[in-house]
Formats: structure tokens, sequence, C-alpha cells
């Protein structure tokens, strides 16, 4: 009993640190324009299907992650650059409206290309596992969260200690005032799109080895989770995605775990609910934050 | 808004129906006898769909060369379910309102056949399937109905028997999908388990083409310590679920049921679906005097491809529809009750059929997976079948 | 003109210049008739065509397919009026469609209940669901209700196929019997057209209505500018609530609809992607516009019904004209010059 809890809860703490790659891409987005970028989500199921594409054309694994983070790059700038820019300004339900048309396109055209099925995804990446405590530990549970700490890291480097980071962090606290300042701010909203996007395909990458399966639905899966795990760790924070994702991960898994796997959504988005209601900031949320 | 915009809309269906109202469907001749063949021919389990057809039209094809039915050369129209229960029903209001059809041979899933036949018995179309395997189906009563494979029932208890018997497991664990399929094959194996004295230690079930992340059922699944997986799905769900098994339960022996045994369960599977054992009711190399000729005739019309369950038992069903109209004297109206007089001899052996609908007198046969290859284990089979 | 009026001028003759909202049915009426003749005439014809349909239509698969379509209006319309007229985001208009549907599969196989009552039950169990969540949902900001609403479709669709005694589970409830009300049985898809008009018919003057009323009009003014419209002492919160109510109980008389339509329910009637193709017919013929939801409707299922390779497209084509809209016509294909420029 002991080890199966601390098995469900190193599961969790997988697929939470994958949720938490993905949210950081909402998080980046809502930070600087107050908008929910829906079809990040898409894009990562996207870059992730390019990337099985050109493995399947026999280029090398790790060349085949770059193809799919560049396709994934300029995927998001393009729904940016479409879907968003000329709608900025507009009414609120404009934009939202694009946003999820975008994710339909995105939706409808993966489905057209790779089929509804889901296909197997095999990488060269090493196999195996050990046994600690009675809790088994693949090298892909390794992997996840060794790709998760280090791209934490990088990203709070970017943005704390960059020339590049500073001018995010102008057009956060203030736009009108950041552009007056002479940034450019459509250049840098570009850029964090596809930041996101990058961020994104990784985790897609990650979570496509880890369950070893790529298909169109996870798409919407991972919007969702992703966008829960925003919010329980305050939407618009980079930090608050990765206690977020952290936190949803292991939750998931032990509801499924312990209560029942077949109502795991449903127990998700009644924390959500729960979370939006009692402390819509989340749990690191910027006090700033706060819109009608 | 106003009165005017209500207005204007009426106008606007009224217009919008007028152009529908412009197209017609046709209709059949009469030198010729038609069928519709409903099952997935798209999404997940098209898989299904495609070796469904195969069968059904190679039969179609050397009755056809062979003079038809009565003289009559057969006609087919295909009719795509997904798979899905609601586009099933769906599908089958479009067969029905067309009245063309002499009969119905669909649908794969048994959640289709649920949701279906009763259109079909309302306009008094008789329906024969090849591969819904629920008890369910036949327990409804429909009187319009009859399937030439064996059900769930018979399935699950085997699954159970050959665990204990065959592999000498008493600690059971089972992963099933939660449709009827799954659901009809664990109860069936609950009530076995507990003739044959061996415990379900473990049962755990997910969503069919939902469920991606298996890792906290196999989590649970291990933690009951089982010596024996038997998996209760569909090929697409258990490759995924095999590749993500690991630590101690990695070294436990599988068993999965007829839907599993697909070739593509091992290209999803990799070398985590090797060794797996699967129970079905046909083989290639079944010994039957019909099935060197069919699997001959197989291969040759598919490249070569071999014939699998599913393709068997649907390449026979023309050849009972066939029988029962000309032995038995089946029109559109008495098809069902001829084709529950008809015995007919294929690849598969012998088919006959009780009074709901359901075949009897088949026997089951054990393959596994092989270097990477879905092979007939003839000593396990011959073990088996006694 | 401040925000607040140019959401009240709601009619225009067709010289353009503003007619008075009429407020008594007869004031109405004698607009009707001030319009041009040409008006009138289509609209007879219209109201023609709708009664004489089961004599015109030649085969019983297009009369299904005008069928499905009456179906989807009610969810379409119900869309729009919370999505267009109110502003509010919401995506999960297949959950309230679930719950009418499973309400009427169950009462109509499991108990005796006359259908027609059957339906109302249908129609009060999705309002109530409705209701209870567009409590949290009015209170989070604008962007979370997408989010808080395709969350509830989620858990719905879990209870469709986990609560396995209930709903059938994944297998879905088959069997139910034809529809039948005061001796009358509908016997064929030409006799249960009369009752999908009348749901829809029904559906389309209640939102006709809304959309005119001054409950309508504050609906405009808050989706325009909620500070302004606060600060004009509209309250925020009811309006809202009962507006994701009304559209959630024309959603549930869309379920029982398809119940006794199909003669079974399952739970992949209602997945995310239905509420996602219901959003989409509401929006693609203009925001808040009626007939514009219909036309959604007609151009989303009946097309793609009857030429098929539209099928695989036609969210991502939907997809595509919906942004272009955003961009270049946000009032929508049929979206009036009477509805308030939402480009500020």
């Amino acid at each position: 009993m002991g080890s199966e809890l601390m098995q469900q809860i190193v599961n969790g703490l997988a697929a939470g640190a994958i949720y938490a790659l993905i949210a950081v891409g909402y998080n980046l987005v809502f930070g600087l324009l107050e908008l929910i970028n829906f079809s990040h989500g898409h894009v990562y199921m996207v870059g992730t299907f390019v990337v099985l594409s050109l493995m399947d054309t026999g280029i090398p694994f790790p060349v085949a992650i770059l193809g799919g983070l560049v396709i994934g790059a300029g995927l998001g700038m393009a729904v940016e650059r479409f879907a968003y820019r000329p709608l900025r300004g507009a009414n609120r339900i404009i934009p939202t409206v694009s946003a999820v048309a975008a994710t339909l396109v995105l939706e409808n055209a993966a489905n057209i290309i790779w089929g509804p099925a889901a296909r197997r995804f095999d990488t060269p990446l090493p196999k195996g596992s050990i046994e600690v405590l009675g809790v088994t530990l693949t090298t892909m549970h390794g992997i996840v969260f060794g790709t998760a700490a280090v791209l934490a890291f990088g990203l709070w480097l970017l943005v704390e200690k960059t020339p590049w980071g500073r001018s995010v962090r102008a057009i956060r606290d203030d736009l009108p005032t950041a552009q007056l300042m002479g940034i450019a701010v459509n250049r840098i909203v570009s850029s964090v799109y596809a930041l996101g996007s990058i961020l994104g395909v990784l985790a897609g990458v990650l979570f496509a080895a880890y369950y070893s399966t790529v298909y169109v639905g996870m798409g919407f899966t991972g919007t969702l989770n992703a966008f829960t795990a925003a919010v329980i760790g305050g939407i618009g924070s980079i930090k608050g995605s990765f206690i977020g994702g952290l936190t949803l991960g292991v939750v998931q898994a032990l509801a499924a775990g312990f209560l029942s796997s077949g109502y795991m959504n449903a127990i998700t988005f009644v924390i959500l609910i729960l979370f939006l209601i009692a402390r819509p900031r989340g749990v690191v949320g910027r006090a700033e934050v706060s819109r009608a | 808004m106003s009165f005017t915009r209500t207005a204007a809309t009426v106008g606007l269906v009224a217009a919008a129906s007028l152009v529908l109202a412009g197209c017609s469907a046709g209709g059949g001749g009469s030198d010729t006898i038609k069928f519709a063949v409903a099952g997935p021919m798209s999404g997940e389990n098209a898989v299904y769909g495609e070796t469904q057809v195969n069968g059904i039209q190679l039969a179609v094809d050397e009755i056809n060369a062979d003079g038809g039915i009565d003289g009559k050369q057969v006609e087919l129209e295909m009719f795509d379910d997904e798979c899905d229960p609601t586009t099933a029903a769906n599908v089958a209001s479009r067969i029905v309102s067309d009245g063309g059809f002499e009969a119905v041979l669909g649908h794969v899933c048994s959640s289709a056949t649920l949701a279906a036949d009763p259109v079909y018995e309302r306009a008094g179309l008789s329906l024969i399937s090849g591969s819904s395997t629920s008890p369910a189906v036949s327990q409804q009563g429909f009187t319009n109905f009859s399937r030439t494979i064996p059900t769930d029932d018979i399935q699950g208890a085997q699954m159970i028997d050959f665990a204990a018997e065959e592999l000498g497991k008493s600690k059971i664990a089972i992963v099933y999908a939660s449709d009827d399929y799954g659901q009809g094959l664990y109860e069936a194996a609950v009530d076995q388990a507990e003739e044959a004295g061996v415990d379900i230690v473990s049962a755990e079930t997910f969503v069919p083409n939902e469920t991606k992340d298996f890792s906290s059922i196999l989590t649970k699944t291990s933690a009951s310590d089982p010596d024996v997986l038997l998996l209760f799905g569909y090929y697409n769900d258990m490759g995924t679920l095999v590749t993500q098994i690991s630590g101690s339960l990695a070294s436990v022996d599988k068993v999965a049921s007829a839907g599993t045994a697909q070739p593509d369960y091992v290209s999803l599977g990799g070398a985590a679906a090797e060794g797996t054992y699967l129970l079905a009711f046909y083989d290639p190399s079944s010994p039957f005097p019909a099935n060197e000729k069919y699997v001959a005739a197989y291969e040759k019309a598919y490249g070569g491809e071999e014939p699998n369950e599913q393709a068997a038992y649907w390449y026979e069903v023309p050849y009972i529809v066939k029988s029962a109209i000309e032995d038995h004297g089946g029109t559109k109206e008495t098809l069902t009750e001829a084709i529950h007089a008809t015995t007919y001899e294929g690849p598969t052996g012998k088919t006959a059929f009780e009074d709901d609908g359901d075949v009897t007198g088949k026997t089951g046969v054990v393959a596994r997976v092989t270097d990477g290859v879905i092979t007939l284990d003839p000593e396990l089979t011959t073990k088996f079948a006694q | 003109m401040s925000k607040l009026d140019m959401g009240k001028a709601a009619v225009f003759a067709d010289d353009g210049t503003p007619i008075d909202v009429a407020t008594s049915p007869w004031a109405r009426v004698k607009q009707v008739l001030a319009l041009r003749p040409v008006r009138i005439t289509l609209i007879v014809v219209g109201i023609v065509v709708l009664f004489v349909m089961p004599v015109i239509v030649p085969s019983q698969y297009i009369m299904n397919v005008i069928v499905v379509c009456l179906i989807w209006i009610p969810l379409s319309i119900g869309q729009n009026l919370v999505t267009g007229n109110a502003g509010v985001t919401v995506m999960g208009q297949a959950a309230f469609y679930a719950v009418g549907a499973y309400t009427a599969a169950i009462l109509s196989t499991r108990t005796e209940i006359p259908h027609p009552i059957i339906f109302l039950i249908a129609m009060c169990l999705a309002g109530l669901v409705g209701f209870v969540i567009s409590l949290p949902a009015v209170r989070v900001s604008g962007d979370y209700v997408f989010v808080v609403t395709l969350g509830l479709n989620l858990i719905v669709l879990d209870v469709a196929r986990q609560w396995i005694d209930v709903t059938g589970g994944a297998a879905g409830t088959p069997g139910i019997p034809l529809f039948t009300a005061f001796g009358w049985v509908s016997r064929s898809v030409y006799d249960f057209y009369w009752v999908a008009l009348i749901v829809a018919a029904v559906c389309t003057a209640l939102a006709v209505a809304i959309g005119a009323s001054r409950y309508g009009r504050t609906l405009t003014a808050l989706r325009e500018d909620r500070m302004a419209a606060e600060a004009s002492g509209i309250r925020a919160t009811a309006p809202r609530v009962w507006i994701i109510a009304v559209s959630a109980m024309m959603g549930g008389l869309a379920g029982a609809l398809l119940a006794f339509h199909l003669g079974f329910v399952g739970p992949s009637s209602f997945d995310t992607q239905v509420s996602l193709l219901i959003f989409e017919m509401a929006i693609i013929g203009g925001l808040g516009s009626v007939r514009g939801s219909i036309l959604g409707a007609v151009l989303l299922i009946a097309l793609p019904e009857l030429l098929r390779p539209l099928q695989d497209i036609r969210l991502g084509l939907g997809g595509i004209i919906i942004i272009l809209l955003m961009i270049y016509r946000p009032n929508g294909i049929l979206g009036s010059s009477s509805t308030s420029p939402l480009v500020k």
C-alpha cells in the first residue's frame, strides 16, 4: 500500500511536469496580453505529430525534435499574427471566438493529415527501470523530471536575466508605456508565442515518449489539463505553472488510483471550478492581475 | 431582433429545405439483389471495417461469378458507423429510408448493433452479424437478428479456463474496456472464476479510444500482485496499454481476447506485446476442409494478406444468406427465420443457429505473439479444444 | 449615441430608417404590414412550405436530414443567446443536450410518463443544470467561462460513460419507444417532423422575443461594456444566469428530440467536438443573430450530410470562416446593421 501510494505519486509528478511545461505557454501569453491562447494545446499536438512524421522518414530523433520545434514555433507565431493580432483592442468576445476557431482549424487539419487513430511513438531513448523502496522508476521518469527542471531554470534565466526578459516584463507591467519607451511590442509578443510553442512541443514529445503514443485528442486534453494547472498555480505566473502542474498531476494520479479512473476528468474540473471560485488568483497569482 | 427577422428566418429555412428537397435518392433494379454493409469504415476502428468488407466482398465476388443468389447478381452498398452507436443509429435510419435493401450485413461493434437493430426491426429488415459478440444483443429479444460468431459469455469463460487450467495460474488480474464488449467478457469471467475456484485479484476498466494514460490502472493492478493479466478489449487500446507496463508486472503472462488479435496490436505494442496469448475463434491454419481454399482465395485477392477472424466470419455471411434464400425459401420478410434454419460448413467450421439467433458449436483457437507475428499454437489449441 | 442606446435600436425598415420597437403584439403586426409586399410574400411562402414539407419532400433520406437540422436549431439558437447576445463564451452546450437526451431515454424506457411531459422534464432538468453551472460561470472572469463550461461537458460525459446502471455506459441506452402524444404515434420521420418543427419554432420565437425585449437589451449592454452598464444601474449577474439557464433548456429540448428521433442515446453524441460544432454554427451566421444561428445549423449539418466530402473538413472550414468573420465582419454573414458594432 505504501509503495503503491508512492508509485502513484511518482506517476502523477511525471504527468504534472509535462502539464507544467504546457501551462508555461499559457502563462507567458496571459502575462503579456491577458488573453488565453486556446490554440496552444493544439500547437503542442501538431508539433509532436511533426516530430513523429519526420522520424517516419528516417530522420534521427534529435533532428526530428528540432524540426517539430521550428514548425511549432512558426505555427504559434502564425496563429498570433492572423487570428489574434488583428483583433487586439476589439471587444473581448471577438478574440476569444477567433482563438477558439483557430483551435478548430488545427484540430481538423491534424485529423485530416494524421487521422483519428492513435499512433505509436517509439524513440531511441534508453528503456530501463530501477526499483527503489518498492517504487519502479523508469528512465522515462528521469528524462521527464530532468528536462522539466532544466527548462524551468532556463526559462527563469531568460525572463529575469536577459534584455529580452526585461522587455517582456516591461510589456507585462504596462503595455502602452512599453510601446512609448520604444519596445517593439509586436516582435516581443510574437517571440513569446514562439517560445511558448517551443516549450509546448517539447512537452508534447515528452508526453508521447512517456506514454509511447501520439493522437489528435491530446490537443484538447493538453489544453484542459495545462489550463487547469495554470489556474491552480496562478494564471500569469511562471512559477505557478510548475506548482499547479505538479499538484494537478499528483491529484489526478491519486484520484485515479484510489477513487476511480473513470471519473478523472470530472474530478479535475471540480477542482478547477472550486479554485476559480475560492482562489481565482491561484497559489502564487500576481496581485495586479485582476480583470472583469 | 423583431418579428421581421422571424419571418425572414421562416423564409430562409423554407428555402433551404426546398433546395434539399430538390435532390432525391435512386433505387435498385429487379435483376439484382442489394445488401447494406454496415461497419466502421473510418475512425479508430476502421481496421475492423476493412476486414469485414474484404471478407464480404470476396464471398460476393465468388457468388456473382457463380450466378448470384437465385439468379440475381448481388450488389453491396457500404455504410460507415465509425463503431459508434449514435452514428450507427443514424446509418440505420438511412438504410431503412432507402427501402431497396434485402438485408443488412453488420454491424461490427456490439454497441453499434444494439443501437441500430431496433430501427431495422421496426422496418422489417433482417440483420446478420459476423462480429458483434456481446451477449446483450441476443438478450434484447430482437426478432430480426442472427450472428455467426460465439458470444463474449463463451469467450470470457474460456479465458478464465485457459489461464487456470492451461497456464496453471490462480491470481488473475483483469483490465477491460468499459463498453459492452469489455463488460460482457468481464461479467462472464467473474462467473467462471467462481466456478473454477480462482481469484480475481484486481479488475480495472478504461474508456476505449479515450484513455491513453494507463499508469494508475497498471500501478493498481501491479499492487495486487497477480500471476496472469487478462486483457478484454480492442487492439489499439491494448497496444498502447502494454507499452506502459513496467516493473514486476512486465514479467506476468498476458492473455488477450479476440478483439486484440490484430496485427496492429503488435505494431502498436512492439516488444511489449511479445508473448501475449490471444484467444479467438478462427486461425488461418485451422483444419476445416473449406478453410484452405478460402485462405488461398483471400491471399490472392488481397495481395498476400492473411485472413483473420473478422474476415473469415464475414466471408461466410453472404453464403449463409444465399443458402437461406435458395434452400430455405427466405424472402425479405422471412429471411431471419430462414437463416436460423440454415446450417453451413465454412472456413470457421460448422455454423448452426439457436432460436435467439446465436450460433452453436464453435471451437476456440489459441495464438501467441512470437517474434512480432501472431502465430497459432497448435498444441495449446488441441489441448484447449478438449 | 451612447453604448446603451446603440443596443436599443433593434428594428430598421427596408430603407434603413429606424422603427421604434413596438411593445404590444398588435403594434408588431402593424409593423409587419408596413413592410414591403415582397417580404410579406416571402414570409407567407416560407410558412406554407414548412407546412406542406412532408408532402413535397420525396425521399425519407432528405426528410431525415431536415429533421436532424431542426434538432440542431434549438442548440444553435441557445448557444447564440448566451454567446452572441450576452457575450459569455459558454462552450458546453453538449452537456445540456446530453442531460435532455438521457432524461428522455431513461424516462421513456423505464416509466410510463407521457412523452410530452418527458419533454418538459428534460427541458427543466437541463435548465437546472444550466442554472447551477451558471453560478460559478458568471462569477469567474470572461475567458475562464470557456473552460468551466467545457469542464461541465467533460463531467457530464464521465457520468454518461461511467454510471452504467443508469445511462448504460459506453453502450448507451437503446430501445427508446416511438414518440406518442394524445393517442397519436410518430411512426416515421415524416411524422416526427412535426414534433421537431414545433420545438424548433418555439425556441426560435422565444429567442426572437428575448432579443427584442428589454431583457435582451440589458444583456447587450452588459456585453458591450459591463462597467458602464453596471454604473447605469444594471445588475450584471442575474441576467446572465437566466440566459444560460434558458439556453440550457433549449439544449435539453434538443436532447429529447434526439432521443426520440434516433431511438438510442449514447455518450458519443455529446463529446466536446459537439460543443465546438454548436459554438461554430451559432457564431458563423453572426453574433446575436437568430437567422444566423439557423443558417449555421443548415450550413454545418445539412450541407455536409448531403455533400459527404465536406463532412471531414467542416470543423476546420467553419473555423477559418469564423476567424475571417471576426476580423472583417464580426456581426456575421447575416449580421444586420441593427446590431451594435462590436469592434470599438
